[in-house]
């Protein structure tokens, strides 16, 4: 495995609050990376430490072998885009994408033409004078066309309306197998953009509870659904995560693997199992109190 | 190699983008100059009257402008390039170059107009009579408050077109830029009451500054009085890399605020 991004023991602190409490991870070149957790979980500080923004309290971050800060080759490699309100930048948009153009070695200023097309973007407009959508499209659009070979999504699409944000996961899927790099998608619209995800870390108050490929993570659960009172009688004692039912379908999310046994008894008996959902895990490992 | 370029590209950005500002900012002063020797004449009628040339008013505003871009720029382009993935030193040093070409710029450009007007002013025959700063005439008992408004606004007081007063216009309009950065840099990282510090730090030296050019400076400051304009070059340079010492101090490791 290649080791693009290692994280060893991070910890930040703003004054006496801990806000990163000793994470380790290491995340691979070329892969889409979903980082989930809470408001206030600690996900913008810990983009923002790999991003150079700022510095760690202790722990060490290494990208591509070298400590990022203050690392020139490192730094114009990494794009960290963050839901901002652009509200002192009185520029026009264009000149966002001269910057991109010196400053990006990667920019592709044809697709940067291309996705401004898509997202209806005027040139010529103050960029504090775009509404809260178009100033989410105009960040995913500098996202996507500096193709930073590390490229830091933080909740960048939440101004964006649905049909914007399917177009963007799509183009960013198109985009990334024409030119593969490290993405680290930030989000809490977890049930939206799960598909895109390869492998899953979710950081609740400050730690690290889970980092994984997707897969393994939704075989964590199982969906168990069919006829209400045999699925009742299935998932007794087993920890539920969620529940719906339809007339007498009843579907229940459940936490823990299934054996092999448990598996076969629930199909004789005529129940359906699926995978669980990434929200509903997402919200058991995050629950209050834990 | 690289490095190098991208410090060449980042004075060039800073350069332009303040050598925007100043253009608005001459032009602005420029129509202010004209209707304030124009105004009277229409309305008092012609009798001669002394206005201040239009290189030494850009002498005093010059130095309140850019430590006000001085501000402005520490706060916003900083953030700004480190999101574009630039580093802290590479903008210090980009920074730092680019605007120093415009203070070489602008002295020029405001003797360029100055000579404009003074041709227009000789050509149309009209009762103006231009003249260069005159000494401050600050007394040495004045009140503790004036005097540090006087220094700040009114540092060096040799203002007559020269070859060395055009260094020293250069050398002022950077030393306030520095000013301004520190006091902005200073702001953006400890905000409250540690910023307001830099603003005290910025007026301890602007008296030192002062008083190295020879302005009255309360009694109790032992500061040489330089007032050979040589020997004063070099303590406004002096104090030009200590604030530059002083913001990279404050920016090398500086968090960008989200």
């Amino acid at each position: 495995m290649n080791k693009f991004i290692e994280v060893n023991n991070l910890c930040l602190s703003y004054k006496n609050q801990q806000v990163i409490k000793n994470i380790s991870f290491s995340l691979e070149q070329g892969k889409i990376y979903g980082l989930i957790g809470r408001n206030g979980a600690g996900k913008t500080s810990l983009l923002s430490l790999l991003a150079s923004f700022n510095q760690p309290t202790a722990g060490t971050i290494k990208i591509d072998g070298e400590v990022p800060f203050e690392n020139a080759r490192i730094m114009q490699e990494v794009a960290f885009i963050y839901d901002r309100d652009f509200k002192d930048e009185s520029s026009p948009v264009k000149e966002m994408f001269d910057t991109l153009k010196r400053y990006r070695p990667n920019f592709d200023e044809e697709y940067a033409k291309y996705l401004l097309d898509r997202f209806e973007l005027p040139l010529k407009k103050p960029v504090n004078k775009l509404s809260k959508g178009k100033k989410a499209a105009l960040n995913v659009t500098i996202g996507l066309s500096s193709r930073a070979p590390i490229t830091i999504f933080d909740e960048a699409y939440l101004g964006m309306d649905a049909p914007t944000r399917t177009f963007f996961y799509k183009e960013l899927l198109e985009d990334q197998a024409r030119y593969p790099r490290t993405f680290i998608l930030s989000t809490h619209l977890v049930s939206e953009m799960d598909y895109l995800f390869e492998e899953v870390l979710i950081i609740h108050r400050g730690e690290l509870v889970f980092h994984d490929d997707f897969e393994t993570l939704i075989s964590r659960g199982a969906a168990i659904t069919g006829d209400f009172s045999k699925v009742d009688q299935f998932v007794q004692g087993k920890k539920k995560l969620s529940e719906q039912t339809l007339g007498r379908t009843k579907s229940v999310m459940i936490y823990g693997n299934l054996t092999e046994e448990e598996k076969e008894k629930a199909r004789s008996i005529g129940l359906d199992i699926g995978p669980v959902n990434l929200q509903d895990l997402f919200i058991y490992l995050t629950e209050e109190g834990k | 190699m690289k490095k190098k370029s991208i410090r060449t590209k980042l004075a060039i950005d800073l350069f332009t983008l303040q050598g925007k500002w100043t253009v608005w900012f001459l032009k602005i002063m420029f129509v202010v100059y004209i209707a304030h020797i124009l105004y009277p004449l229409i309305h008092n009628g012609e009798s001669v009257r002394a206005v201040d040339d239009f290189y030494a008013r850009s002498y005093i505003f010059g130095n309140i402008y850019m430590l006000v871009i001085g501000i402005i720029t520490s706060i916003s382009c900083l953030p700004y390039y480190v999101q574009n993935g630039i580093t802290r030193r590479d903008y210090f040093f980009g920074a730092t170059i680019g605007t120093l070409g415009l203070a070489i710029i602008i002295p020029l450009v405001a003797l360029i107009i100055h000579f404009l007007t003074k041709g227009m002013i000789d050509w149309t025959n009209l009762p103006i009579d231009l003249k260069g700063l005159t000494e401050a005439s600050a007394a040495e008992e004045d009140p503790f408050i004036a005097q540090m408004i006087l220094a700040v606004i009114y540092a060096p007081s040799v203002v007559e077109i020269s070859g060395l007063s055009i260094l020293v216009f250069t050398v002022n309009l950077f030393f306030y830029y520095v000013i301004g950065w520190m006091i902005g840099a200073g702001f953006y990282r400890f905000g409250g009451i540690k910023g307001m510090m830099f603003i005290v730090l910025a007026l301890a030296i602007f008296l030192i500054n002062s008083g190295i050019w020879g302005n009255p400076v309360p009694a109790w400051l032992p500061i040489p009085d330089l007032t050979l304009s040589f020997y004063a070059i070099i303590g406004t340079v002096s104090l030009i890399f200590i604030v530059l010492g002083i913001i990279r101090l404050v920016t090398r490791n500086m968090r960008i605020k989200l």
